[in-house]
């Protein structure tokens, strides 16, 4: 078995404010290997966002992580300043959800990518750099590349600047890249693109791809697997086949309950269809008490009882489909039950 | 860019037109008689009304107006036969307490001034920027903590009593400066400095409180954006990304550092006086006293002009910095 | 049959671009002639990318926006004839659900007090009794009535800017991406909750969304917008099985399913 691009150990993030350290994220294990595609599925407060800057080392201030971080045969959270500048960028790259605060608006596109380029190699001239920002920005489908280098950000479409930013992103060709919401803030047309452009670029560079997302429908598009997150811990981890198909922990077949779906009327003979929703409002890891976080707002841990509330439960084997890998769910149930009675 | 710069000199030509008569018409409506200034002491009705024809002072605000705006343009004679005086074009009016005209005085004037608005421009940048951005970086330090009182302070205490103060404590009690006078540069530097610390002291004091915030707050965004996350995301060094931090402090500095700097060189009228220097400042205030109309005019308008010069420069500036500004 | 209850007859709406003299004098069009009605009891779904006009349509529909030309007519009423105080009493009729409901409530009032404002606006007085009764028909206890924004969630945040909505019973509801702000588990809440006020209290709602999935489950026609005009309406079971123009088929093409690629 090839070593992992990333691999993720018991990883702990705290943060401290005021004299008072809490976890927000807690005991996290993620395996991910070149060319596949991990989807990190969480809402807010699941710490989604903030495990994939603990994997670059971009935590604010006042946060802190424990445990184990290797990407591409560099431990991260040992490495000194010097070994992380030359990690982030070139073994390690990030696209951003907001395309426009992402980017520099005192610098021209070709100057970030050119920037990125020769913080890696300062040897490459700068005319050489901003000659692989041209090649760059056509890879990535930016018509016109030669003239769409000397444009400032604000003169791109939501669209094209998230090319861009994924052209600065690739430009070193990183073994992991960490893509945290990349299409949310696009319309649905664009997003299509921008995930068939990103899905092609791993295939094409072989590169491992940390997809963080609210979204299922975007994960069912680009995922290999999927990891669910709530309130900072893992609820469950499988193949998308498992995960969509056999989930067994409540949160993850709620919250696919809780997605409208384009299909989801056709033969209702005009019945109107409803959402089954989750009642409550999603937490975080600071105010989940010992037990399982999920279990307030959780329709089956009456069946199970005192447990859900006193005991936070492991990651435990669950039947898998043909082909897949490891499928794991952090719930004291065994079996789910049929999905309507899921959700209160 | 030629035709901006064109279209906005043409509309600042009649802004100065437009602020010129208001200034005539404020000083006509709320003005006692200038003539009553200069006709001395035992002044019978006769001899004013002559002193009044030959200011030209008993005309209308509306004549006024219309002779100083010839008078630009072609020069302006006062009286006849010998107390005849002639004011050359463009001529912007005659001061009779000074016996001159407001060009020359004002020329006079404007090394003072200009030492005074210069040395506090650079002062005020200097612990401005330097305090703003060192409690920016070290939030809620010792730094901070000190140039948040600093600056609360700055804005809040009127420029008179900053002045007086700094007077009585190193003028007075340590003795360690000069209370005022002027000696110009070409004469001695280093006591042209000397006689100018005290003033330049109080000014920048005022005028640093402002730079202290909009430094802090703008390198404290700059310092959490994103586009800085994703710098260091891409392999930036902390000092690289700091110095490119540097240039979202900078828009916002510039354009107030150009209002600033063009509003000093129009004259401080508190830090003058207190300090006895004999610039623009105090010339406005002795044409106010004097009822003296050429004087008020005159340095009004040279006020007015530098500030609109400091506007128009401060937006030329903007876009160079920040490109989002740029015009198609 | 009754009259429906909003109807926009060739309705524009320019926009002048910013600059000096001289510039862009002709504008932006947001919405080009653009013709639209709710019957009474009806959801009708708005959809189109951003940038469509969408938005903007919605808010004439209320008067917060002013056509450059074309009618709007509210209950059979002319907006553009009704003058302030016919103003007021149309929004009393017509009520707003913006997209972020943390922006859309003043963060230094509590719930009770913003409440209170929508009728203290309208020169009504109002018991705790009702408010009670108005937060409880969003499901949120009397316990809210005490809260300042920034003490709920955002679900429940988006709830109580509902029960604004609701105080003074309008017929209609303009919902401008209401959900889109939310958690994906408390975005079912709220549609369902604007669903059964559209069954039990025969409320009309325009559900503005860019959300093709939402809109199919929750109206029962749909217009789609593109670059300011209106492309495509129909039944929403009709429209999402065969859309006609290739600007709805481009939508609901690119709408991902949250189902494993066949």
């Amino acid at each position: 078995m090839p070593d992992p691009v990333l691999q993720v150990e018991d990883l702990c993030v705290s943060f401290t404010s005021g004299g008072v350290t809490a976890d927000v994220v807690r005991d996290l294990s993620v395996r991910l290997d070149g060319g596949r595609t991990l989807a990190v599925v969480g809402e807010s407060g699941s710490g989604k966002t903030i495990t994939g800057r603990a994997i670059m080392r971009l935590l604010p201030r006042g946060a802190s992580a424990r445990g184990r971080i290797v990407v591409a045969g560099r431990e991260m959270l040992s490495a000194d300043e010097r070994e992380l500048r030359r990690a982030r960028g070139s073994d390690v790259a990030m696209v951003f959800q907001d395309s426009m605060s992402a980017l520099s608006p005192y610098l021209d596109i070709g100057a970030h990518i050119a920037q990125a380029v020769r913080l890696h190699d300062p040897s490459v001239t700068r005319r050489a750099a901003r000659a692989r920002a041209v090649e760059m920005l056509d890879r990535v489908g930016i018509p016109e590349p030669a003239g769409a280098v000397r444009r400032f950000p604000h003169e791109f479409s939501g669209g094209m600047r998230q090319r861009a930013v994924i052209a600065m992103a690739l430009v070193n060709r990183p073994a992991l890249l960490i893509a945290d919401e990349p299409t949310t803030a696009l319309d649905v047309t664009v997003q299509a693109q921008i995930l068939a452009l990103l899905r092609e670029l791993q295939r094409e560079y072989g590169m491992a791809m940390l997809l963080i997302s609210h979204d299922f429908g975007v994960v069912g598009r680009a995922a290999d697997d999927v990891l669910v997150l709530y309130a900072g811990r893992q609820a469950e981890y499988g193949s998308l086949r498992d995960i969509f198909e056999q989930p067994a922990h409540p949160y993850t077949a709620g919250l696919r309950a809780a997605t409208p779906r384009l299909d989801a009327r056709l033969d209702t003979g005009g019945e109107r269809t409803r959402l089954r929703a989750i009642p409550g409002a999603p937490t975080s890891l600071r105010d989940a008490g010992p037990g399982c976080a999920f279990a307030p707002r959780c329709g089956l841990a009456d069946q199970v009882g005192e447990r859900c509330v006193v005991e936070a439960p492991l990651p435990t084997v669950r039947p898998t489909s043909e082909g897949g890998g490891p499928h794991l769910a952090a719930c004291h149930l065994d079996r789910l039950p049929a999905l309507k009675e899921v959700a209160r | 860019m030629i035709v901006y710069i064109a279209r906005r000199m043409v509309t600042a030509v009649f802004m100065l037109l437009a602020i010129a008569f208001v200034t005539i018409a404020l000083f006509f409506g709320a003005s006692k008689d200038p003539a009553r200034a200069m006709c001395g002491k035992p002044c019978p009705p006769e001899t004013r009304a002559k002193v009044s024809a030959y200011m030209q002072t008993d005309q209308s605000a509306v004549w006024q107006y219309t002779e100083f705006v010839k008078g630009l343009f072609v020069g302006r004679t006062y009286g006849e036969g010998a107390q005849q005086v002639h004011c050359d074009a463009p001529c912007f009016g005659y001061s009779f307490p000074n016996r001159s005209d407001v060009t020359t005085l004002i020329a006079e004037r404007l090394p003072v001034t200009l030492s005074l608005a210069f040395g506090a421009a650079v002062l005020c940048l200097v612990v401005g920027i330097g305090l703003g951005a060192l409690s920016a970086i070290r939030k809620g330090g010792i730094v901070d903590r000190f140039s948040t009182g600093f600056a609360m302070f700055g804005l809040s205490v009127p420029t008179f009593l900053v002045g007086l103060l700094v007077l009585q404590v190193f003028g007075f009690m340590l003795n360690a400066l000069p209370y005022s006078g002027f000696v110009s540069f070409s004469e001695s530097p280093t006591d042209w400095a000397w006689h100018l610390i005290g003033p330049w002291m109080v000014l920048s004091f005022i005028l640093a409180a402002g730079y202290i915030r909009v430094t802090r707050t703008q390198l404290l965004n700059e310092l959490s954006a994103d586009h800085l996350v994703a710098m260091t995301a891409r392999g930036a060094s902390t000092r690289q990304v700091n110095r490119h931090a540097v240039r979202g402090v900078m828009v916002p500095v510039v354009a107030m550092f150009a209002l600033d700097v063009t509003a000093l060189l129009g004259g401080s009228v508190i830090a003058e006086k207190v300090f006895s220097l004999h610039g623009l400042g105090d010339l406005l205030l002795s044409g106010v006293n004097e009822s003296d109309l050429s004087i008020v005019v005159g340095v009004t308008l040279f006020s007015a002009f530098l500030i609109i010069v400091g506007n128009l420069i401060a937006d030329l500036l903007m876009p160079l910095l920040d490109p989002r500004i740029r015009r198609a | 049959m009754s009259e429906p209850i909003l109807e926009m007859t060739d309705v524009s709406k320019r926009y002048r671009t910013a600059g000096g003299f001289g510039r862009g004098r002709k504008g932006f069009l947001a919405v080009d002639g653009v013709s639209l009605h709710v019957e009474r009891g009806e959801a009708l779904g708005l959809v189109g990318e951003s940038g469509s006009g969408k938005s903007t349509l919605a808010r004439m529909a209320n008067g917060l926006v002013v056509p450059t030309s074309g009618t709007v007519r509210t209950d059979g009423q002319d907006i553009a004839r009704l003058g302030r105080r016919g103003l007021r009493r149309l929004r009393r009729n017509v009520a707003m659900v913006f997209q972020d409901p943390l922006a859309s409530l003043n963060p230094r009032q509590t719930v009770r007090q913003t409440l209170e404002n929508v009728f203290r606006a309208h020169g009504e007085t109002t018991s705790t009794a009702e408010l009670v009764a108005l937060l409880e028909s969003v499901g949120l206890g009397a316990d809210y009535l005490g809260r300042y924004p920034h003490e709920a969630s955002g679900g429940q945040l988006q709830r109580v800017a509902v029960a604004r909505a609701l105080a003074l019973k309008p017929d209609l509801i303009i919902a401008d991406e209401p959900t889109s702000a939310l958690d994906v588990s408390v975005r079912a809440q709220i549609l369902n909750l604007l669903a059964d006020l559209q069954r039990d209290q025969g409320i009309s709602f325009l559900h503005v969304s860019h959300d093709l999935a939402v809109i199919r489950l929750y109206s029962d026609r749909v217009a789609v917008m593109q670059r300011g005009r209106i492309v495509e309406t129909g039944p929403s079971d009709e429209i999402f099985r065969s859309p006609q123009h290739p600007c709805t088929r481009a939508l609901v093409e690119a709408t991902p399913e949250a189902e494993l690629p066949a």
